[in-house]
Protein backbone atom coordinates (compact mmCIF):
# COMPACT_ATOMS: atom_id res chain seq x y z
CA UNK A 1 0.00 0.00 0.00
CA UNK A 2 3.00 2.28 -0.03
CA UNK A 3 4.00 4.16 -3.16
CA UNK A 4 7.61 4.00 -4.22
CA UNK A 5 9.01 6.31 -6.84
CA UNK A 6 12.32 5.52 -8.49
CA UNK A 7 14.54 7.88 -10.42
CA UNK A 8 11.74 10.12 -11.73
CA UNK A 9 12.88 12.53 -14.44
CA UNK A 10 10.73 15.08 -16.18
CA UNK A 11 11.63 17.89 -18.57
CA UNK A 12 9.58 20.44 -20.44
CA UNK A 13 11.65 21.42 -23.45
CA UNK A 14 14.89 22.78 -22.06
CA UNK A 15 13.68 22.93 -18.48
CA UNK A 16 14.74 19.88 -16.54
CA UNK A 17 12.20 20.05 -13.73
CA UNK A 18 12.67 16.70 -11.97
CA UNK A 19 16.17 15.27 -11.97
CA UNK A 20 15.91 11.75 -10.66
CA UNK A 21 13.79 11.49 -7.52
CA UNK A 22 13.56 8.43 -5.30
CA UNK A 23 11.19 8.27 -2.37
CA UNK A 24 8.90 5.95 -0.47
CA UNK A 25 5.50 7.33 0.46
CA UNK A 26 4.49 5.28 3.44
CA UNK A 27 1.18 3.64 4.11
CA UNK A 28 -0.96 5.07 6.95
CA UNK A 29 1.27 8.12 7.15
CA UNK A 30 1.07 11.77 6.30
CA UNK A 31 3.68 12.15 3.58
CA UNK A 32 4.48 15.77 2.83
CA UNK A 33 6.29 17.35 -0.06
CA UNK A 34 8.02 20.68 0.58
CA UNK A 35 9.83 22.93 -1.81
CA UNK A 36 9.98 26.38 -3.33
CA UNK A 37 7.41 27.68 -5.78
CA UNK A 38 8.05 26.36 -9.28
CA UNK A 39 10.19 23.60 -7.84
CA UNK A 40 8.26 20.80 -9.49
CA UNK A 41 6.04 19.61 -6.66
CA UNK A 42 2.87 19.64 -8.71
CA UNK A 43 4.67 18.04 -11.63
CA UNK A 44 5.88 15.24 -9.35
CA UNK A 45 2.35 14.66 -8.08
CA UNK A 46 1.02 14.54 -11.64
CA UNK A 47 3.57 11.92 -12.67
CA UNK A 48 2.38 9.85 -9.72
CA UNK A 49 -1.38 10.05 -10.38
CA UNK A 50 -0.97 9.30 -14.05
CA UNK A 51 -1.46 12.71 -15.62
CA UNK A 52 2.07 13.39 -16.84
CA UNK A 53 4.23 10.50 -17.99
CA UNK A 54 7.74 10.79 -16.55
CA UNK A 55 10.59 10.82 -19.06
CA UNK A 56 12.32 8.17 -17.02
CA UNK A 57 11.68 6.29 -13.80
CA UNK A 58 8.97 4.21 -12.19
CA UNK A 59 5.97 4.86 -9.94
CA UNK A 60 5.22 1.71 -7.98
CA UNK A 61 1.85 1.20 -6.31
CA UNK A 62 2.19 -1.94 -4.22
CA UNK A 63 4.99 -3.03 -6.50
CA UNK A 64 3.07 -2.37 -9.74
CA UNK A 65 4.56 0.24 -12.04
CA UNK A 66 1.68 2.57 -12.95
CA UNK A 67 3.19 3.60 -16.26
CA UNK A 68 3.79 0.00 -17.35
CA UNK A 69 0.17 -1.08 -16.77
CA UNK A 70 -2.30 -1.34 -19.62
CA UNK A 71 -5.09 1.22 -19.88
CA UNK A 72 -7.66 -0.94 -18.14
CA UNK A 73 -5.42 -1.67 -15.15
CA UNK A 74 -4.51 2.01 -14.94
CA UNK A 75 -8.19 2.90 -14.78
CA UNK A 76 -8.82 0.33 -12.08
CA UNK A 77 -5.97 1.74 -10.03
CA UNK A 78 -7.21 5.28 -10.56
CA UNK A 79 -10.51 4.50 -8.89
CA UNK A 80 -8.47 4.03 -5.71
CA UNK A 81 -6.86 7.44 -6.04
CA UNK A 82 -8.38 10.63 -4.72
CA UNK A 83 -6.86 13.92 -5.73
CA UNK A 84 -7.29 17.53 -4.74
CA UNK A 85 -5.92 19.85 -7.42
CA UNK A 86 -4.04 23.03 -6.64
CA UNK A 87 -6.79 25.02 -8.37
CA UNK A 88 -9.55 22.71 -7.05
CA UNK A 89 -10.68 21.77 -10.59
CA UNK A 90 -14.35 21.56 -9.65
CA UNK A 91 -16.77 20.92 -12.51
CA UNK A 92 -18.27 24.35 -12.97
CA UNK A 93 -21.41 23.13 -14.68
CA UNK A 94 -22.36 21.23 -11.53
CA UNK A 95 -23.41 22.28 -8.05
CA UNK A 96 -21.33 21.51 -4.98
CA UNK A 97 -23.49 18.50 -4.26
CA UNK A 98 -23.27 17.18 -7.82
CA UNK A 99 -19.51 17.64 -7.84
CA UNK A 100 -19.09 15.51 -4.74
CA UNK A 101 -21.62 12.93 -5.92
CA UNK A 102 -20.08 12.66 -9.37
CA UNK A 103 -17.41 9.97 -8.74
CA UNK A 104 -19.98 7.84 -6.93
CA UNK A 105 -22.53 8.18 -9.71
CA UNK A 106 -20.02 7.40 -12.40
CA UNK A 107 -18.03 4.63 -10.79
CA UNK A 108 -20.29 2.81 -8.36
CA UNK A 109 -23.75 1.29 -8.40
CA UNK A 110 -24.83 3.08 -5.25
CA UNK A 111 -28.41 4.31 -5.34
CA UNK A 112 -29.63 7.85 -4.84
CA UNK A 113 -30.21 7.67 -1.10
CA UNK A 114 -26.79 6.22 -0.39
CA UNK A 115 -25.11 8.82 -2.56
CA UNK A 116 -26.99 11.68 -0.90
CA UNK A 117 -26.03 10.42 2.57
CA UNK A 118 -22.40 10.03 1.65
CA UNK A 119 -22.30 13.49 0.02
CA UNK A 120 -23.81 15.16 3.09
CA UNK A 121 -21.39 13.29 5.31
CA UNK A 122 -18.35 14.36 3.24
CA UNK A 123 -19.48 17.98 3.07
CA UNK A 124 -19.98 18.02 6.81
CA UNK A 125 -16.50 16.62 7.35
CA UNK A 126 -14.98 19.50 5.40
CA UNK A 127 -17.07 21.97 7.37
CA UNK A 128 -19.37 22.97 4.53
CA UNK A 129 -22.89 22.13 5.56
CA UNK A 130 -25.75 23.90 3.81
CA UNK A 131 -23.85 24.83 0.65
CA UNK A 132 -25.13 21.90 -1.40
CA UNK A 133 -26.91 23.86 -4.08
CA UNK A 134 -24.28 26.50 -4.82
CA UNK A 135 -22.19 26.49 -7.98
CA UNK A 136 -18.38 26.66 -7.83
CA UNK A 137 -18.45 30.22 -9.20
CA UNK A 138 -20.37 31.22 -6.07
CA UNK A 139 -17.72 29.88 -3.68
CA UNK A 140 -14.60 31.44 -2.24
CA UNK A 141 -11.22 29.91 -3.04
CA UNK A 142 -11.00 28.20 0.31
CA UNK A 143 -14.51 26.80 0.01
CA UNK A 144 -13.64 25.37 -3.40
CA UNK A 145 -10.63 23.66 -1.85
CA UNK A 146 -12.86 22.04 0.72
CA UNK A 147 -15.38 20.86 -1.88
CA UNK A 148 -12.37 19.47 -3.77
CA UNK A 149 -11.35 17.52 -0.69
CA UNK A 150 -14.89 16.24 -0.21
CA UNK A 151 -14.91 15.05 -3.81
CA UNK A 152 -11.51 13.41 -3.41
CA UNK A 153 -12.56 11.37 -0.39
CA UNK A 154 -16.10 10.46 -1.42
CA UNK A 155 -15.06 7.04 -2.73
CA UNK A 156 -12.84 6.30 0.28
CA UNK A 157 -9.64 6.13 -1.75
CA UNK A 158 -6.62 4.15 -0.64
CA UNK A 159 -4.30 6.85 -1.92
CA UNK A 160 -5.05 10.51 -1.31
CA UNK A 161 -3.11 13.27 -3.05
CA UNK A 162 -3.59 16.87 -1.99
CA UNK A 163 -1.95 19.77 -3.78
CA UNK A 164 -1.88 22.57 -1.20
CA UNK A 165 -5.08 21.75 0.71
CA UNK A 166 -4.50 24.68 3.05
CA UNK A 167 -3.61 27.54 0.80
CA UNK A 168 -6.20 30.26 0.94
CA UNK A 169 -7.75 29.06 4.18
CA UNK A 170 -7.87 30.96 7.46
CA UNK A 171 -5.78 29.37 10.24
CA UNK A 172 -8.81 27.90 11.94
CA UNK A 173 -10.23 26.18 8.87
CA UNK A 174 -6.72 25.13 7.90
CA UNK A 175 -6.46 23.37 11.22
CA UNK A 176 -9.83 21.68 10.72
CA UNK A 177 -8.72 20.44 7.32
CA UNK A 178 -5.40 19.19 8.70
CA UNK A 179 -7.16 17.27 11.43
CA UNK A 180 -9.62 15.87 8.93
CA UNK A 181 -6.82 14.63 6.68
CA UNK A 182 -5.04 13.01 9.63
CA UNK A 183 -8.21 11.32 10.85
CA UNK A 184 -9.07 10.01 7.42
CA UNK A 185 -5.57 8.74 6.88
CA UNK A 186 -5.63 6.66 10.03
CA UNK A 187 -9.32 5.69 9.92
CA UNK A 188 -9.28 4.48 6.33
CA UNK A 189 -5.64 3.38 6.35
CA UNK A 190 -4.76 5.59 3.42
CA UNK A 191 -1.45 6.58 1.97
CA UNK A 192 -1.72 10.34 2.04
CA UNK A 193 0.54 12.68 0.11
CA UNK A 194 0.29 16.38 0.69
CA UNK A 195 2.04 19.28 -0.92
CA UNK A 196 2.10 22.14 1.52
CA UNK A 197 3.44 25.62 1.94
CA UNK A 198 1.83 25.89 5.33
CA UNK A 199 4.62 25.32 7.75
CA UNK A 200 2.27 24.96 10.69
CA UNK A 201 0.62 21.96 9.18
CA UNK A 202 4.01 20.48 8.32
CA UNK A 203 5.09 20.76 11.93
CA UNK A 204 1.78 19.49 13.27
CA UNK A 205 0.90 16.57 11.07
CA UNK A 206 3.75 15.50 8.77
CA UNK A 207 5.08 12.00 9.45
CA UNK A 208 7.44 11.74 6.54
CA UNK A 209 8.79 14.72 4.65
CA UNK A 210 10.34 15.06 1.19
CA UNK A 211 12.14 18.33 0.51
CA UNK A 212 12.63 19.11 -3.19
CA UNK A 213 15.37 21.50 -4.14
CA UNK A 214 16.63 22.24 -7.65
CA UNK A 215 14.83 19.23 -9.06
CA UNK A 216 16.29 16.76 -6.61
CA UNK A 217 15.47 15.23 -3.27
CA UNK A 218 17.56 17.41 -1.00
CA UNK A 219 16.39 15.97 2.28
CA UNK A 220 13.94 13.50 3.82
CA UNK A 221 12.94 12.77 7.37
CA UNK A 222 10.35 13.12 10.08
CA UNK A 223 9.04 16.36 11.59
CA UNK A 224 11.28 15.90 14.64
CA UNK A 225 14.29 15.57 12.38
CA UNK A 226 13.12 18.65 10.47
CA UNK A 227 13.48 20.83 13.56
CA UNK A 228 17.02 19.67 14.15
CA UNK A 229 18.23 19.59 10.58
CA UNK A 230 21.54 21.11 9.58
CA UNK A 231 20.84 20.85 5.85
CA UNK A 232 21.59 24.36 4.56
CA UNK A 233 18.99 24.70 1.74
CA UNK A 234 16.30 23.27 4.01
CA UNK A 235 17.25 25.59 6.86
CA UNK A 236 17.18 28.53 4.50
CA UNK A 237 13.78 27.44 3.22
CA UNK A 238 12.43 27.08 6.76
CA UNK A 239 13.94 30.33 7.92
CA UNK A 240 12.34 32.31 5.10
CA UNK A 241 9.07 30.62 5.98
CA UNK A 242 9.43 32.20 9.40
CA UNK A 243 9.59 28.85 11.10
CA UNK A 244 12.96 28.81 12.80
CA UNK A 245 15.25 31.69 13.52
CA UNK B 1 2.65 19.47 -44.14
CA UNK B 2 4.11 17.44 -41.30
CA UNK B 3 2.10 19.51 -38.85
CA UNK B 4 -1.08 18.88 -40.81
CA UNK B 5 -0.48 15.12 -40.71
CA UNK B 6 0.30 15.35 -37.01
CA UNK B 7 -3.00 17.12 -36.32
CA UNK B 8 -4.95 14.75 -38.53
CA UNK B 9 -3.37 11.81 -36.74
CA UNK B 10 -4.34 13.16 -33.36
CA UNK B 11 -7.83 13.94 -34.62
CA UNK B 12 -8.37 10.33 -35.67
CA UNK B 13 -6.81 9.05 -32.46
CA UNK B 14 -9.32 11.15 -30.56
CA UNK B 15 -12.19 9.73 -32.60
CA UNK B 16 -10.86 6.22 -31.97
CA UNK B 17 -10.58 6.75 -28.24
CA UNK B 18 -14.29 7.59 -28.08
CA UNK B 19 -15.18 3.98 -28.42
CA UNK B 20 -13.12 2.52 -25.64
CA UNK B 21 -15.99 3.60 -23.45
CA UNK B 22 -16.35 2.00 -20.10
CA UNK B 23 -18.87 4.18 -18.35
CA UNK B 24 -22.42 3.08 -17.79
CA UNK B 25 -24.72 3.24 -20.80
CA UNK B 26 -27.10 5.51 -18.91
CA UNK B 27 -24.40 8.16 -18.67
CA UNK B 28 -24.20 8.30 -22.45
CA UNK B 29 -27.95 8.15 -23.00
CA UNK B 30 -28.55 11.01 -20.57
CA UNK B 31 -25.66 13.00 -21.98
CA UNK B 32 -26.80 12.54 -25.57
CA UNK B 33 -30.37 13.58 -24.77
CA UNK B 34 -29.09 16.67 -22.97
CA UNK B 35 -26.80 17.67 -25.83
CA UNK B 36 -29.48 17.04 -28.46
CA UNK B 37 -31.91 19.20 -26.55
CA UNK B 38 -29.43 22.01 -25.96
CA UNK B 39 -28.22 22.02 -29.53
CA UNK B 40 -31.66 21.65 -31.08
CA UNK B 41 -33.67 24.05 -28.98
CA UNK B 42 -30.76 26.44 -28.52
CA UNK B 43 -30.33 26.82 -32.27
CA UNK B 44 -33.97 27.07 -33.32
CA UNK B 45 -34.14 30.86 -33.21
CA UNK B 46 -31.08 31.47 -35.35
CA UNK B 47 -32.18 28.79 -37.81
CA UNK B 48 -35.59 30.40 -38.01
CA UNK B 49 -34.22 33.85 -38.73
CA UNK B 50 -31.65 32.78 -41.33
CA UNK B 51 -33.99 30.41 -43.12
CA UNK B 52 -36.96 32.73 -43.49
CA UNK B 53 -34.79 35.52 -44.84
CA UNK B 54 -32.83 33.30 -47.19
CA UNK B 55 -36.06 31.92 -48.62
CA UNK B 56 -37.43 35.41 -49.09
CA UNK B 57 -34.25 36.74 -50.70
CA UNK B 58 -33.94 33.79 -53.06
CA UNK B 59 -37.47 34.39 -54.28
CA UNK B 60 -36.87 38.07 -54.93
CA UNK B 61 -33.50 37.44 -56.61
CA UNK B 62 -34.82 34.65 -58.79
CA UNK B 63 -37.80 36.70 -59.85
CA UNK B 64 -35.46 39.55 -60.80
CA UNK B 65 -33.29 37.26 -62.93
CA UNK B 66 -36.24 35.58 -64.63
CA UNK B 67 -38.17 38.76 -65.40
CA UNK B 68 -39.05 37.68 -68.89
CA UNK B 69 -42.22 36.33 -70.42
CA UNK B 70 -40.32 33.28 -71.67
CA UNK B 71 -40.32 31.62 -68.27
CA UNK B 72 -43.43 30.34 -66.53
CA UNK B 73 -43.77 32.08 -63.11
CA UNK B 74 -43.96 28.75 -61.32
CA UNK B 75 -40.28 28.28 -62.20
CA UNK B 76 -39.48 30.70 -59.36
CA UNK B 77 -41.00 28.28 -56.87
CA UNK B 78 -39.09 25.39 -58.44
CA UNK B 79 -35.75 27.15 -58.25
CA UNK B 80 -36.25 28.36 -54.69
CA UNK B 81 -37.20 24.85 -53.66
CA UNK B 82 -34.35 23.02 -55.36
CA UNK B 83 -31.59 25.38 -54.32
CA UNK B 84 -33.06 25.54 -50.84
CA UNK B 85 -33.17 21.80 -50.30
CA UNK B 86 -29.92 20.97 -52.01
CA UNK B 87 -27.72 23.83 -50.96
CA UNK B 88 -29.03 26.68 -48.86
CA UNK B 89 -30.80 24.76 -46.11
CA UNK B 90 -28.00 22.31 -45.31
CA UNK B 91 -24.95 24.40 -46.17
CA UNK B 92 -25.82 27.90 -45.02
CA UNK B 93 -27.55 26.66 -41.90
CA UNK B 94 -24.47 24.57 -41.09
CA UNK B 95 -22.15 27.50 -41.69
CA UNK B 96 -24.19 29.56 -39.27
CA UNK B 97 -24.22 26.72 -36.76
CA UNK B 98 -20.47 26.23 -37.18
CA UNK B 99 -20.10 29.69 -35.69
CA UNK B 100 -22.57 29.19 -32.90
CA UNK B 101 -22.06 25.55 -31.96
CA UNK B 102 -18.37 25.29 -32.86
CA UNK B 103 -17.25 28.21 -30.73
CA UNK B 104 -19.49 27.12 -27.89
CA UNK B 105 -18.10 23.58 -27.76
CA UNK B 106 -14.48 24.60 -28.22
CA UNK B 107 -14.56 27.22 -25.49
CA UNK B 108 -16.41 24.94 -23.12
CA UNK B 109 -13.95 22.07 -23.51
CA UNK B 110 -11.00 24.45 -23.63
CA UNK B 111 -11.98 26.00 -20.32
CA UNK B 112 -12.40 22.56 -18.80
CA UNK B 113 -8.92 21.70 -20.00
CA UNK B 114 -7.12 24.77 -18.69
CA UNK B 115 -8.88 24.65 -15.32
CA UNK B 116 -7.83 20.99 -15.00
CA UNK B 117 -11.40 19.68 -14.99
CA UNK B 118 -10.44 17.19 -17.69
CA UNK B 119 -7.46 16.08 -15.61
CA UNK B 120 -9.82 15.61 -12.69
CA UNK B 121 -11.95 13.26 -14.80
CA UNK B 122 -8.86 11.34 -15.86
CA UNK B 123 -7.62 10.94 -12.30
CA UNK B 124 -10.99 9.48 -11.34
CA UNK B 125 -10.47 6.83 -14.00
CA UNK B 126 -13.12 8.19 -16.36
CA UNK B 127 -12.50 8.14 -20.10
CA UNK B 128 -12.69 11.89 -20.57
CA UNK B 129 -12.92 11.81 -24.37
CA UNK B 130 -15.86 9.48 -24.47
CA UNK B 131 -17.56 11.08 -21.48
CA UNK B 132 -17.30 14.61 -22.85
CA UNK B 133 -17.20 14.20 -26.62
CA UNK B 134 -19.34 11.20 -27.52
CA UNK B 135 -22.64 12.71 -26.27
CA UNK B 136 -21.90 15.92 -28.19
CA UNK B 137 -21.26 14.02 -31.41
CA UNK B 138 -24.34 11.84 -31.05
CA UNK B 139 -26.40 14.88 -30.11
CA UNK B 140 -25.25 16.65 -33.28
CA UNK B 141 -26.03 13.63 -35.45
CA UNK B 142 -29.60 13.71 -34.12
CA UNK B 143 -30.17 17.46 -33.94
CA UNK B 144 -28.60 18.57 -37.23
CA UNK B 145 -30.92 16.69 -39.59
CA UNK B 146 -33.92 17.93 -37.62
CA UNK B 147 -32.72 21.53 -37.66
CA UNK B 148 -32.03 21.35 -41.36
CA UNK B 149 -35.44 19.91 -42.17
CA UNK B 150 -36.90 22.82 -40.22
CA UNK B 151 -34.61 25.19 -42.14
CA UNK B 152 -35.73 23.83 -45.52
CA UNK B 153 -39.36 24.13 -44.55
CA UNK B 154 -38.91 27.71 -43.35
CA UNK B 155 -37.07 28.69 -46.51
CA UNK B 156 -40.04 27.54 -48.56
CA UNK B 157 -42.32 29.44 -46.25
CA UNK B 158 -40.17 32.58 -46.43
CA UNK B 159 -40.07 32.38 -50.23
CA UNK B 160 -43.78 31.82 -50.50
CA UNK B 161 -44.66 34.70 -48.21
CA UNK B 162 -42.18 37.08 -49.84
CA UNK B 163 -43.54 36.25 -53.28
CA UNK B 164 -47.09 36.87 -52.18
CA UNK B 165 -46.41 40.03 -50.18
CA UNK B 166 -44.30 41.68 -52.87
CA UNK B 167 -46.81 40.68 -55.51
CA UNK B 168 -44.17 38.71 -57.43
CA UNK B 169 -45.86 35.37 -57.54
CA UNK B 170 -49.13 34.10 -56.04
CA UNK B 171 -48.66 31.48 -53.40
CA UNK B 172 -50.60 28.86 -55.34
CA UNK B 173 -48.28 29.24 -58.32
CA UNK B 174 -45.25 29.08 -56.05
CA UNK B 175 -46.59 25.92 -54.51
CA UNK B 176 -47.21 24.47 -57.95
CA UNK B 177 -43.58 25.20 -58.89
CA UNK B 178 -42.33 23.46 -55.77
CA UNK B 179 -44.40 20.37 -56.42
CA UNK B 180 -43.27 20.21 -60.06
CA UNK B 181 -39.68 19.54 -59.07
CA UNK B 182 -40.16 17.63 -55.84
CA UNK B 183 -37.73 14.69 -55.76
CA UNK B 184 -37.16 12.51 -52.70
CA UNK B 185 -33.52 12.06 -53.68
CA UNK B 186 -32.92 15.75 -53.07
CA UNK B 187 -34.24 15.37 -49.56
CA UNK B 188 -31.99 12.36 -48.98
CA UNK B 189 -29.06 14.36 -50.28
CA UNK B 190 -29.92 17.16 -47.85
CA UNK B 191 -30.08 14.74 -44.94
CA UNK B 192 -26.76 13.13 -45.84
CA UNK B 193 -25.18 16.56 -45.95
CA UNK B 194 -26.66 17.56 -42.63
CA UNK B 195 -25.25 14.46 -40.91
CA UNK B 196 -21.81 14.98 -42.42
CA UNK B 197 -21.73 18.68 -41.59
CA UNK B 198 -22.97 18.11 -38.05
CA UNK B 199 -20.29 15.51 -37.47
CA UNK B 200 -17.53 17.71 -38.91
CA UNK B 201 -18.49 20.84 -36.98
CA UNK B 202 -18.78 19.02 -33.68
CA UNK B 203 -15.75 16.78 -33.96
CA UNK B 204 -13.49 19.62 -35.12
CA UNK B 205 -14.69 21.89 -32.31
CA UNK B 206 -14.19 19.12 -29.75
CA UNK B 207 -10.70 18.49 -31.07
CA UNK B 208 -9.75 22.16 -30.90
CA UNK B 209 -11.13 22.59 -27.40
CA UNK B 210 -10.02 19.32 -25.90
CA UNK B 211 -6.32 19.74 -26.65
CA UNK B 212 -5.90 23.37 -25.64
CA UNK B 213 -2.74 24.16 -23.70
CA UNK B 214 -2.39 27.37 -21.75
CA UNK B 215 -5.00 29.82 -20.56
CA UNK B 216 -7.79 32.18 -21.54
CA UNK B 217 -5.94 33.42 -24.62
CA UNK B 218 -5.49 29.93 -26.01
CA UNK B 219 -9.12 29.08 -25.30
CA UNK B 220 -10.18 32.07 -27.40
CA UNK B 221 -7.80 30.98 -30.12
CA UNK B 222 -9.18 27.44 -30.10
CA UNK B 223 -12.69 28.78 -30.36
CA UNK B 224 -11.74 30.87 -33.39
CA UNK B 225 -9.98 27.94 -35.05
CA UNK B 226 -12.98 25.70 -34.42
CA UNK B 227 -15.18 28.10 -36.36
CA UNK B 228 -12.76 28.71 -39.24
CA UNK B 229 -11.81 25.07 -39.69
CA UNK B 230 -15.39 23.95 -39.27
CA UNK B 231 -16.47 26.28 -42.08
CA UNK B 232 -13.67 25.15 -44.35
CA UNK B 233 -14.52 21.52 -43.68
CA UNK B 234 -18.16 22.19 -44.57
CA UNK B 235 -17.30 23.89 -47.85
CA UNK B 236 -14.82 21.22 -48.92
CA UNK B 237 -17.08 18.32 -48.01
CA UNK B 238 -20.01 20.09 -49.67
CA UNK B 239 -18.12 20.04 -52.92
CA UNK B 240 -16.95 16.45 -52.45
CA UNK B 241 -20.47 15.26 -51.70
CA UNK B 242 -21.90 17.07 -54.70
CA UNK B 243 -19.25 15.53 -56.94
CA UNK B 244 -19.72 12.00 -55.68
CA UNK B 245 -23.47 11.82 -55.11
CA UNK B 246 -24.88 13.88 -57.99
N1 LIG C 1 2.58 21.48 -18.61
C1 LIG C 1 3.72 22.15 -18.47
N2 LIG C 1 4.40 22.56 -19.55
C2 LIG C 1 5.56 23.22 -19.44
N3 LIG C 1 6.15 23.51 -18.27
C3 LIG C 1 5.53 23.14 -17.15
C4 LIG C 1 4.29 22.44 -17.19
N4 LIG C 1 3.91 22.19 -15.92
C5 LIG C 1 4.86 22.71 -15.13
N5 LIG C 1 5.84 23.28 -15.86
C6 LIG C 1 7.06 23.90 -15.33
O1 LIG C 1 7.58 23.05 -14.34
C7 LIG C 1 8.07 23.80 -13.24
C8 LIG C 1 7.50 23.24 -11.95
O2 LIG C 1 6.13 23.51 -11.88
P1 LIG C 1 5.21 23.02 -10.69
O3 LIG C 1 3.82 23.39 -11.03
O4 LIG C 1 5.47 21.60 -10.41
O5 LIG C 1 5.71 23.89 -9.47
P2 LIG C 1 5.28 23.78 -7.94
O6 LIG C 1 6.45 23.25 -7.20
O7 LIG C 1 4.01 23.04 -7.83
O8 LIG C 1 5.08 25.30 -7.57
P3 LIG C 1 3.93 26.00 -6.69
O9 LIG C 1 4.32 25.81 -5.28
O10 LIG C 1 4.01 27.42 -7.09
O11 LIG C 1 2.65 25.35 -7.04
C9 LIG C 1 7.73 25.24 -13.49
O12 LIG C 1 8.91 25.90 -13.87
C10 LIG C 1 6.74 25.21 -14.62
O13 LIG C 1 6.99 26.29 -15.47
MG1 LIG D 1 2.10 23.48 -7.46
Amino acid sequence: MSIIIENIHKSFGEAHVLKGIDFTFKHREMNMILGGSGGGKTVLLKTMVGLLPPDKGRVLYDGQDFWALDVRAQRALRTQIGMLFQGSALFDSMTVEENVAFPMQMLTNAHKGEIADRVSYCLERVNLPGKHKLFPSELSGGMKKRVGIARAIVLQPRYLFCDEPNSGLDPQTAKVIDELLVELTYEHEMTTIIISHDINSVLNIADHILFLYQGKKEWEGSRQQLRETDNIPLKTFLRTSGLIT
Amino acid sequence: MFLLLHHLGRYFLMLGSLFVAREKVRVYVDGTLRETYQLGVGSLMIVLITSVFIGAVTTVNTAYQLSSALFPPSLIGSIVSTTGIMEFAPTITSLVLAGKVGSNIASQLGTMRVTEQIDALEVMGINSTSYLILPKLLGALIAFPILIIVAAFLQHLGGLVAGEVAGIIPSSVFHQGVMNVYDPFQVQFMLIKSVVFGFLITSIACFQGFYVRGGAFEVGDASKKAVVRGCIAILVSDYVLAQTLL
